[in-house]
């Protein structure tokens, strides 16, 4: 297919206001007048509020107020009313925001912060799920029963249980007792944080008249505006969300976060613009935290391999309020045994409240937690089977006429999970013969598009080591995939599009372009469907709830695919308004009618986009049609409930499908693993900017490697996060990107899709960790079943082996 | 909080006696970083940038390298004449920090916080270089072993500046410092070990090791020295796996892979350095 | 305490009276509203606050105003030109960046371009020990690093 826009590497159109400093975050905006806040934060992890003294406080300089949460008769939340704006009676976390003191500039609130003193009578607190749902816990709601929920989720009353999923397909105590290997681990992934650049935050005004305006970088601008309707009782009319650049979210800035504690404290204040952002130490605990999953596998095969039942009990530390993870428990349930076809499945997912911070959406949601559990236990099972663990994998995948866990069929078009993982092997030199991915492609039948990226020179690996071939081990492996976004089933999307008399468009839609590039994917999808050069659209940079139409939230990878789909829609119902008004000069039917090359066509007469964009002119000067304006919307296809019983329904709308495969390099004397070369291959359907979507899974990969290797949230026995800042809780340097990183795109049309794109944003995260703990299993023959895989575990991990052997070291 | 840029070290040194709490600012790298957490709350900060004329330098002796304490990291690090013998100073400024902060950050500050995996604290140690301070009461010199008491503790009194560093220039010597990170790019050491060797004769070898972040200061280890002597390199990883006792609140490695390490890392110092007296 | 800088940012003087406690990075986002500068972490960490002091890049969020006096600075904004028509040319290190795909949430982007210029003013050739030396302290969490060092290679390749 030749296209004018779709497939193209254009260069991101934001990418020159970002390059010279012109973009205008969150932290950016100064409106004349601002109150700053700054927040009194809990230092006990689980307690009731004796008293708060604010007296000292007050009476400092620059103050404007200090804020408690005692006038807050609401509780925030989406799927669970669970979470106060500011702490009322009880607090659940170290950090947990008690007072905001606000005043006229930042530093005097920090000043007077300080002298807010907060009494607390401590009580027990629990900081793993699995001590929370021991029996005799700490019980941290003692209200679970008199929340507000959706009908979906299934809190646990009088326990830390705030949501159970549950999955049934066949029957498991048959399907064990007839495998003939059974295997059990447990697994671990730890909280990490989101670590995007810029930290989070939100302005907010309250007009005299009551209407609320909120300024945040937010990635659900719709969902804001939704929860504070609600819990300020304000038609949606009276609040209006505006969202600016936002500077990284990763899931951490989706659902809500800090725009009810903004609002509440502002609406103090009318008529002044009051201005919170999180310091770089509030972003560990002042907002959203990720992950956090303790997970046993058992999985039951034939001894040719075939696997035949999975039992898998997941176990989430949500944080102190559930309601951002609770879908995460939903999404890890989905997918928790991977990409295969599994005839007995049974599958717990439980959310569990901790005293910790806030879990919400991290870039993979449920499916990096569920990847590291299940890849890692594919390659042990592979062993104990005596099978190739690539063999191993090809034999039990989803193929098309599968049934996955959720009853649903696979179907061809959903992409090619084989050839992902061939084409996989084959990059990493896994296979029994290198050959070329092109090859492989076409014995598949499908289009590939191939980018290898260049690290630097690693020369931080001591020169004098690479004499020591004992020292250091090379190890390769995979480690398939899957992903389907998690999301309501009426989860729209909707488009814009205004038609300018000088041929060029605008495109206004809600999906937040956070760094993944929609803006200018989505104003490719525009420019492909009018058939225009793709600089004649032009996309609004902010979302505005009073101007840029309904968008659910923009995570879930789902903007190219779903936002797309409506961006489309929009620009067809553009050229049926141009051709309705042709086919009226041409006094034609409008399906007699062509559109190219910015004219619409009947035969060899022609009409310009310009001359119908506000309607046509006739030479006697009497008009029709009038400005053109296109809509679109689209909700996910066919979504159901789960079945209450098995879990079960049509509960994804689309699977993305891949493969990622990791060279490492294991130093044995520094426990400290470098990766040299990784491989991700994703089936995305059709790559609408390739240069974007490789941007997209380098990112990633890099991202996930960090977790794979280093990060962890490190907890003081009292709670507190001990490493919440960019020096102690270290992310991958330029330095720490793998010498060689190849990106291949398999291109399996998705039916749904604009163009034919499917999701692929968060997909090059899902199986970095194991396939890096494979590739060190590989290298080292040590099993590694908790993350990160950093140098404490690596040494003691060899450590404790070589004792093992005897030796004294 | 006042702000000070005196323009004599006199000037600076009654400064900090007349404002309790005062603190010296030269790179700001640390103490900005400090005052930002709350770590510190200084009621004065004395710039003392003003005396680069007076202590911004490297020179040359015949057996002795002098630096300014406001020497900065880059000046080390690109430094066209810094002799063989103490490339372990090329060594530490290379993973120090990172360009921005080695355009600003000092030696003197480096070693003014008696931070315990300090870069230049472990190499100046292991170089056995003399640290000389300016007070009221005139100058003096101390032994690196003598400035460090402990964590953040350093033998300073109110009042003294670090003015330089004076580094001797064994004949026959080389010295290389190395760190163990948790990435390759911008990190603390989770440790860090400096070596000196110098060839006494044909068969036996001078060492001079010292370790930083093992202990509450930068520490020499007689012991790992003489056994390195001898390349007793699994006897020194027995000796520091059984005697080091790092504490447990380290947020970069667990205490256990401190003493792992801690062998590892001084076998590869030892040899780097020997190999580059072999030249 | 309050204190008077002269200081130079962007080729034009500004006389100041600021907080003595105020940084570098405070008095270009809040006073100058500069606001290309970004704080990422106020601890010298990230490097996205990275401005050129005398040419040379330094962490702004981690310099007090007060050092500045009679410094000259340069920030994101004042690396394009703006021709006498008012057309703006941007610097190669800047065109590459957006070529090559190097900016994608773009809040650390403001640091990398000024670090890279400082890089590209010392060396037209530069080494993938120099990239390091000048960028290993930049934190990037979208891209994964490999197409912002493809672009200042690029960049490199351009201004020979």
């Amino acid at each position: 297919m030749s296209t004018i826009a779709v497939g193209k590497s254009v260069p991101r159109f934001d990418a020159r206001e970002k390059v010279t400093g012109e973009a205008v975050y969150i932290a950016d905006i100064q409106f004349p007048g601002t109150l700053h806040v700054k927040v009194v934060r809990s230092t006990i992890p689980h307690g009731i509020i004796k008293s708060i003294h604010t007296e000292e406080a007050e009476k400092a300089e620059g103050v404007y107020g200090i804020i408690t949460g005692e006038k807050a008769d609401f509780l925030v939340g989406i799927c669970i009313h669970d979470q106060p704006p500011l702490a009322r009676r009880k607090v659940r976390y170290v950090g947990e925001p008690v007072v905001a003191v606000v005043a006229e500039t930042e530093k005097a609130a920090i000043k007077a912060a300080r002298l807010v003193r907060i009494e607390y009578e401590e009580l027990p607190h629990v900081l793993n799920p699995l001590d929370a749902i021991k029996e005799g816990a700490p019980l941290i709601h003692e209200d679970l029963g008199s929340y507000f929920h959706l009908p979906t989720f299934n809190p646990k009353p009088g326990t830390n249980i705030f949501h159970h999923y549950h999955v049934e397909k066949g029957n498991i105590e048959e399907g064990f007792r007839k495998a003939d290997v059974i295997i059990e681990r447990n697994y671990s992934f730890p909280h990490i944080a989101h670590a995007q650049i810029e930290p989070h935050g939100a302005i907010a005004r309250w007009s005299k008249g009551n209407e609320l305006h909120i300024y945040s970088s937010t990635q659900a601008p719709f969902i804001v505006r939704s929860v504070l309707s609600r819990v300020f009782n304000l038609p949606s009319t009276s609040v209006r969300v505006t969202v600016p650049y936002l500077g990284g979210g990763f899931g951490g800035k989706s659902d809500l976060t800090i725009e009810p504690l903004t609002a509440y404290v502002a609406r103090f204040f009318p008529g002044k613009w009051v201005k919170f952002i999180l310091t770089r130490e509030e972003m560990y605990f002042g907002s959203l935290i990720g992950r956090g999953c303790y997970s046993t596998l058992k999985m039951g095969f034939k001894k040719d391999g075939r696997l035949i039942a999975a039992k898998a009990s997941m176990h989430f530390a949500g944080g102190a309020y559930g309601d951002y993870a609770i879908n995460i428990v939903t999404g890890a349930g989905h997918n928790s045994t991977g990409p295969y076809e599994i005839e007995n499945v049974y599958v717990d997912s439980y959310g569990i409240y901790t005293n910790t911070p806030l879990v919400g959406a991290y870039r993979g949601y449920g499916h990096p937690e569920a990847h590291w559990q299940t890849e890692r236990h594919m390659d042990i099972a592979a062993r104990e089977l005596g099978i190739d663990p690539v063999a191993l994998r090809l034999k039990n995948i989803l193929k098309p006429g599968s049934e996955n866990n959720l009853g649903q069929i696979i179907k061809e078009s959903n992409g090619n999970l084989e050839a992902s993982i061939k084409i996989a092997v084959n990059e990493i030199g896994l296979g029994k013969e290198k050959r070329e991915t092109e090859e492989i492609a076409r014995d598949h039948n499908v289009r590939i598009i191939k980018n290898t990226s260049k690290g630097l020179d690693r020369r931080a690996i001591p020169v004098i080591t690479k004499k020591e071939e004992e020292r250091f081990a090379v190890g390769r492996a995979i480690a398939p995939l899957m992903k389907s976004p998690v999301m309501a089933t009426n989860a729209g999307s909707s488009a814009i599009i205004k038609a300018n008399k000088d041929g060029t468009f605008n495109l206004l839609v809600s999906s937040i372009d956070m760094g993944q590039g929609s803006i200018t994917a989505l104003s490719q999808i525009a420019a492909e469907t009018l058939g225009i050069p793709v600089e004649k659209v032009r996309h609004y940079r902010a979302a505005d709830t009073e101007v840029t139409p309904y968008e659910w939230q923009t995570v879930a990878s789902s903007t190219t695919w779903k936002a797309g789909s409506a961006v489309r829609k929009a620009a067809l119902s553009v050229l049926d308004k141009f051709k309705e008004t042709a086919s009226k000069v041409f006094d034609v039917s409008p399906s007699e009618l062509e559109v190219r090359d910015g004219k619409v066509w009947y035969g060899n007469e022609s009409i310009d986009f310009k001359e119908l964009a506000k309607g046509y002119v006739f030479p006697d000067g009497h008009a029709i049609g009038g400005p053109v304006i296109g809509t679109g919307a689209v909700v996910p296809h066919g979504l159901t409930y789960p079945d209450k019983k098995t879990g079960r329904g049509e509960l994804a709308a689309e699977w993305t499908f891949g493969c990622q495969a990791a060279e490492v390099l294991v130093d044995r004397k520094t426990g400290r693993i470098r990766v040299r070369k990784f491989v991700t291959v994703l089936d995305i359907g059709k790559a609408i900017n390739p240069l974007m979507a490789k941007g997209q899974v380098e990112g990633a990969v890099v991202q996930g490697m960090g977790a794979a290797l280093n990060e962890t949230l490190v907890y003081g026995e009292d709670g507190r996060v001990r490493n919440a800042s960019l020096t102690d809780y270290k992310i991958p340097t330029p330095e720490d990107a793998p010498e060689e990183l190849v990106t291949i795109f398999l291109e399996t049309p998705q039916p749904d899709g604009p163009f034919g794109a499917r999701p692929l944003a968060e997909h090059g995260i899902v199986s970095v960790a194991p396939a890096i703990a494979n590739a060190v299993r590989d290298a080292i023959g040590i099993d590694l079943y908790d993350l990160p895989l950093n140098q404490d575990r690596l040494l003691e991990a060899i450590y404790q082996r070589e004792k093992g052997k005897g030796g004294d070291k | 909080m006042r702000y000070f840029a005196p323009a004599s070290l006199e000037e600076a040194i009654n400064i900090l006696l007349e404002h309790e709490g005062a603190i010296i600012l030269a790179g700001g790298t640390d103490v900005m970083v400090e005052k930002r957490s709350g770590k510190i709350e200084p009621s004065a900060v004395v710039d003392i940038k003003k005396l680069e004329g007076e202590l911004r330098y490297m020179r040359l002796s015949d057996d002795r390298l002098e630096i300014g304490s406001l020497t900065t990291i880059t000046d080390i690090l690109h430094w066209g004449k810094l002799p063989h013998e103490v490339t372990s100073l090329k060594d530490a400024a290379r993973v120090f920090g990172c360009h921005e902060i080695r355009n600003r950050a000092t030696i003197g500050g480096n070693i003014a916080h008696a931070s315990p995996g300090a870069e230049f604290a472990s190499t100046l140690l292991a170089l056995d270089a003399t640290v000389q301070l300016a007070g009221k009461d005139g100058k003096r010199e101390l032994s690196m072993e003598d400035f460090f008491l402990g964590p953040g503790k350093a033998n300073m009194e109110r009042g003294e500046v670090i003015t330089g560093f004076s580094v001797p220039l064994l004949s026959g010597s080389s010295s290389c410092y190395m760190r163990a990170s948790r990435v390759d790019g911008m990190d603390l050491a989770i440790i860090n070990c400096a070596i000196r060797l110098q060839d006494l004769d044909a068969e036996n070898l001078a060492v001079r090791a010292a370790f930083g972040a093992v202990a509450g200061k930068p520490i020499r280890i007689v012991e790992a020295e003489k056994l390195l002597a001898r390349e007793d390199f699994e006897g020194v990883k027995r000796l520091l796996f059984d005697t080091l006792n790092p504490r447990a609140t380290s947020l970069r490695a667990a205490p256990m892979s401190k003493k792992l390490l801690a062998g590892n890392l001084a076998e590869d110092t030892y040899k780097i350095a020997k190999e580059r007296l072999a030249g | 305490m309050s204190v008077e800088i002269k200081i130079n940012v962007n080729n034009r003087d500004y006389r100041l009276i600021v907080d003595e406690e105020d940084t570098l990075l405070y008095v270009l986002r809040e006073r100058l509203h500069l606001t290309g500068t970004k704080e990422g972490c106020g601890n010298g960490e990230c490097g996205a606050c990275a401005v050129l002091v005398d040419g040379e890049p330094v962490r702004s969020c981690i310099i007090l105003a007060a050092e500045m006096n009679g410094k000259n600075i340069v920030t994101v904004e004042g690396l394009s030109k703006v021709e006498k028509d008012g057309t703006v040319k941007l610097s190669p290190i800047q065109e590459s960046f957006i070529e090559e795909g190097a900016i994608q949430c773009g809040f650390c982007t403001p640091g990398f371009v000024v670090a890279s210029s400082a890089l590209l003013e010392k060396t037209k050739d530069p080494t993938d020990e120099e990239i390091e030396e000048y960028l290993s302290g930049h934190l990037c969490r979208c891209t994964g690093y490999a197409t912002i060092l493809k672009a200042v290679r690029k960049a490199a390749e351009k201004t020979r």
